[in-house]
């Protein structure tokens, strides 16, 4: 998360936001439990961020970076934004 | 001229099994097992979520959960319109995980909907699920 520059809001869990001018705010938090993340809670995780799964290895593996993450949800948000905003 | 239609390729474990052979009007006609690869979504239950759900606070129309297990038999309870999640060993722990992730996802909607268009227009619809009593 600190990759994307994400600010970090403390509550009972632990919530990440990204501002990206004219996009809706990213929201995202981690699971409290410190065991590993598994498949589908990784998902999930996923898709708060609005990236597939393989976008996610690439940001994990460092080949993707900030700019990579911003162009994608200006050009290809997964799930798309216009789901939350009907 | 050869018009048979090839049979796909079979795999030596087949997870559905249709009959050898079935009846139909004196005709016997003859099947195989063709292998079916189970969708990932169909492991995932379905359920609702409505009423009193913490103190002070309801769901005052039907919010639609997915509930889904690991294979380390944790759960997982998700929905699609927030895309807020929760996690736990059991049902109820993911379900009641869910719920205070919500109701911290709504205060974080509430602050930026001071300023952000996007968020005023969020806390409509999650203000459409979800209202303090």
């Amino acid at each position: 998360m600190g990759k994307l520059g994400m600010t970090v809001s403390e509550r009972d869990h632990t919530w990440f936001e990204l501002h990206l001018s004219g996009l809706p705010t990213i929201r995202t938090k981690l699971p409290n439990h410190k065991e590993d993340i598994r498949p589908k809670l990784e998902s999930r995780i996923c898709n708060e961020l609005r990236i597939r799964r393989s976008f996610f290895f690439g940001l994990m593996d460092c080949t993707k970076y900030f700019q990579d993450y911003e162009k994608q949800m200006r050009n290809d948000p997964y799930p798309p934004f216009s789901v939350l905003l009907v | 001229m050869n018009t048979a239609i090839p049979f796909p390729a079979i795999s030596d474990t087949p997870i559905a099994m249709l009959p050898q052979s079935v009846e139909s009007k004196g005709h016997i006609v003859h099947t195989r097992a063709i292998p079916i690869e189970v969708p990932t979504w169909f492991s995932i239950l379905r359920v609702f979520l409505f009423g009193k759900v913490s103190l002070g606070w309801a769901i005052i129309q039907p919010l639609p959960l997915n509930v889904e297990q690991e294979e380390d038999g944790t759960h997982i309870v998700s929905d699609d319109i927030f895309l807020v999640y929760g996690n736990g060993d059991t049902q109820s722990d993911a379900i009641g995980d869910y719920v205070s992730s919500l109701l911290e996802f709504y205060q974080l909607i509430k602050v930026g909907a001071k300023t952000d268009p996007f968020d005023q227009k969020q806390l409509i619809v999650l203000q459409s699920y979800i209202q303090p009593l």
